[in-house]
C-alpha cells in the first residue's frame, strides 16, 4: 500500500488533512469558546451560493465561493453590532439568505452544476499543489495571529465587555477571530466540504474542552484530535473504499465519545 | 479627575442621561444611588468612554474617554453590573485576573515576571490565593466578585467604577464586600465611583452621595445631609414606609 505515497495527488490530500486538521481545529477553539459554532454552517454555504453565482455569471466559481464567504465572515460582527442583536442570530440571518442565493441561482444556470456540488461534498482526492499552498499560508496566518494575539484572545474568551473596558481593543480582535474562521472553514471546504466540514469545526475543540480546562492544551488537543481525524479518514477512505469527508466525520466524532466517556471515567 | 459637562444621551430617541454636570475630584468615594432605569449604569460608562454623549462634554484626567479609549480605559477599572462568566470557557480564576493586566500591558507584548507579581499581590490582597487554580465559571457570587476586584486591582489604575456589585449576594458577603472596597479605597489611593441601592450598607468612607433620577442628578449631598426626605422624594414612596423598609441608614 505505500507506493500511494509516492502519487502526487495522494501527497496533496495528505498535506491537505494536515492543514484542515491544523487550521480548523484552531479556529474550532475559537467559535467553540465564543458560542457560535454555526458560523461553520453559514460561511460554508455562503462559499456554496458564491459558487453557484460564479457558475451563472461566468466568474470562477472558487474564487467567487470565497468572495462569498469572506464577505460572509466580514459582516457577522458588524452587522451584530450595529443592530444590537447576538452575533448567533446574525449568522442565521446570513445563512438563510446565501442558502436563498444559492438556491435562486441552481435553479437559473443551464448547463452542469458539479462545481458548485463539489464544495458541499468536498473532494480531497483532488486538491492541487496551489490549493495546499494557499491553506498552508492561511493555516500560518491563523497561527500566527494566536501566537501574537493570544493573551488579548483569551480576554476576549473571558468577557467581551470586561475587555473592551481594560484597554484592550476588543473589537478588532473579535472581527478578526471571525474573519480568520471563515477564511479557514473557506478554504478547506474542497478539502472536506461544506456539509461535513461542520463536525471538523466542532468536534475536536470540544473533545478538547471536556478533556482539559486549561486553554493552551485545549488548542494543542483540538489541533492533535484534528490531525488525527483528517489523516485517520483519509487513509480509511483509501483502505475501504469510502468517501473521505464521511470518514474523517465519523472519526471526530469517534474521538469526541470518546473524550466523554475518559471524562465520565475520571469525573474531571 | 472626573469632569462631566452638560452630558445628554438619547437611547432610540429616549433621553437617558439629560444635561447632567458632575464633577468628581481626586480621592471622592462617590456613591451613586437611584432608581432603576435612572441612568446609573449608562453614566459610568461614558465615564470610561464606552458611550458617546450626544451632547456635552466628558473629560477624564485631562482627556476625552471616548476619543482616548484605550489610553483612559487602562487608568479606569470597571466592574459591571452582573458579570458574566462563560462556563465553556476554560480559564482558571488566575487566568481572570491576568486579564486585568493584557491592556496595561499593550499589544506585542508577553505578560512577564513583573505582571505575574502584580496578580499575585492583587489575589493575596483580596484573599483569594486559594482559588487560584479553579475554574472561573464555576464560583460563588462573593467569590466572583473578588476575583473582579483582583483582576482590577492588578491593573495600576486611579480611578475604580463600580456597577452594583453588592447585587445578588448575602449579608455577610456584602459587608465583606465593602469592607474590601474600603480597604482599597485608602491603600491605593484611588477616586471610586460606587454604584448601589443598598443604602444601609454603605461603605464608611463615602465622601458623597450623588442621587439620579430620570436620567438628571436628583441631589448631589454630602453622606451628613442626605436624609429620609430625599430619599422618599427620589424613590417616590412615603417617607415613613420607606424608613421601615429600609431601616436605620443613617450615613
Ligand atoms: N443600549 C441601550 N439602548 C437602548 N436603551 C438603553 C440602552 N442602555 C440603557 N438603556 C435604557 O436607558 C435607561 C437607563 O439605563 P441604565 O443606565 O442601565 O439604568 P440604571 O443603571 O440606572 O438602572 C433604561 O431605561 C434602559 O432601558
Ligand atoms: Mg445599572
Amino acid at each position: 500500500m505505500w507506493e500511494i505515497l509516492s502519487y502526487n495527488y495522494f501527497q496533496n490530500a495528505l498535506m491537505g488533512s494536515i492543514l484542515a486538521g491544523v487550521g480548523l481545529g484552531i479556529v474550532g477553539v475559537w467559535v467553540v469558546l465564543l458560542r457560535i459554532p454555526f458560523v461553520g454552517v453559514a460561511i460554508s454555504h455562503a462559499a456554496f451560493a458564491g459558487s453557484v453565482i460564479g457558475l451563472l455569471l461566468g466568474i470562477n466559481p472558487i474564487i467567487m465561493a470565497i468572495v462569498f464567504s469572506l464577505l460572509a465572515s466580514i459582516l457577522i460582527g458588524p452587522i451584530a453590532e450595529k443592530s444590537g442583536l447576538e452575533a448567533n442570530v446574525i449568522i442565521g440571518i446570513i445563512f438563510s439568505l446565501v442558502l436563498g442565493v444559492a438556491f435562486l441561482g441552481l435553479g437559473l444556470i443551464q448547463g452542469p452544476k458539479t462545481e458548485a456540488f463539489n464544495l458541499i461534498w468536498g473532494s480531497i482526492l483532488t486538491l492541487s499543489r496551489s490549493n495546499i499552498y494557499i491553506n498552508a499560508g492561511v493555516t500560518f496566518l491563523v497561527i500566527v495571529f494566536l501566537v501574537i494575539f493570544g493573551k488579548e484572545i483569551k480576554a476576549v474568551f473571558y468577557n467581551r465587555e470586561v475587555a473592551m473596558a481594560s484597554g484592550i481593543p476588543e473589537k478588532f480582535i473579535f472581527f478578526s477571530l471571525l474573519f480568520l474562521s471563515g477564511f479557514v472553514i473557506c478554504l478547506n471546504l474542497n478539502t472536506i466540504g461544506g456539509i461535513l466540514i461542520f463536525s471538523l469545526l466542532i468536534n475536536p475543540p470540544s473533545a478538547a474542552r471536556i478533556l482539559t480546562h486549561n486553554l493552551s492544551k485545549m488548542y494543542l488537543l483540538s489541533i492533535l484530535f484534528g490531525i488525527i481525524s483528517c489523516l485517520t479518514g483519509l487513509i480509511f477512505s483509501y483502505l475501504f473504499a469510502v468517501p473521505a469527508g464521511a470518514a474523517i466525520i465519523i472519526i471526530s466524532s469517534l474521538i469526541f465519545i470518546i473524550s466523554l466517556i475518559l471524562r465520565g471515567r475520571n469525573g474531571r | 479627575m472626573i469632569k462631566i459637562q452638560k452630558v445628554s444621551k438619547y437611547f432610540s430617541g429616549k433621553e437617558i442621561l439629560s444635561d447632567i454636570s458632575l464633577d468628581i475630584k481626586k480621592r471622592d468615594f462617590v456613591a451613586i444611588i437611584g432608581p432603576n432605569g435612572a441612568g446609573k449604569t449608562t453614566l459610568l460608562k461614558t465615564i470610561n468612554g464606552l458611550i458617546l454623549p450626544d451632547t456635552g462634554k466628558v473629560e477624564v484626567l485631562d482627556l476625552d474617554p471616548y476619543k482616548n479609549g484605550l489610553a483612559v480605559r487602562k487608568k479606569i477599572g470597571f466592574i459591571f453590573q452582573n458579570e458574566f462568566i462563560a462556563k465553556n470557557v476554560p480559564l482558571s480564576v488566575k487566568d481572570v485576573v491576568c486579564v486585568g493586566r493584557v491592556g496595561v500591558k499593550g499589544l506585542f507584548k508577553n505578560l512577564t515576571a513583573e505582571d505575574f507579581a502584580s496578580v499575585e499581590k492583587a489575589m493575596g490582597e483580596v484573599g483569594i490565593m486559594n482559588l487560584e487554580d479553579r475554574p472561573a465559571g464555576f464560583l460563588s457570587g462573593g467569590e466572583q466578585r473578588k476575583v473582579s476586584i483582583a483582576r482590577e486591582l492588578a491593573r495600576d489604575i486611579e480611578i475604580l467604577l463600580l456597577d452594583e456589585i453588592l447585587m445578588n449576594l448575602d449579608p455577610a458577603s456584602q459587608m465583606e464586600i465593602n469592607s474590601l472596597i474600603s480597604g482599597i479605597y485608602k491603600k491605593h489611593k484611588l477616586t471610586i465611583v460606587f454604584v448601589t441601592h443598598l443604602l444601609r450598607y454603605l461603605p464608611e468612607e463615602i465622601t458623597r452621595v450623588v442621587a439620579l433620577k430620570d436620567g438628571r442628578v436628583f441631589s448631589d449631598f454630602s453622606p451628613r445631609d442626605f436624609n429620609s426626605k430625599v430619599l422618599s422624594r427620589l424613590y417616590d414612596v412615603n417617607e415613613e414606609s420607606l424608613m421601615k423598609y429600609v431601616g436605620n441608614f443613617k450615613l
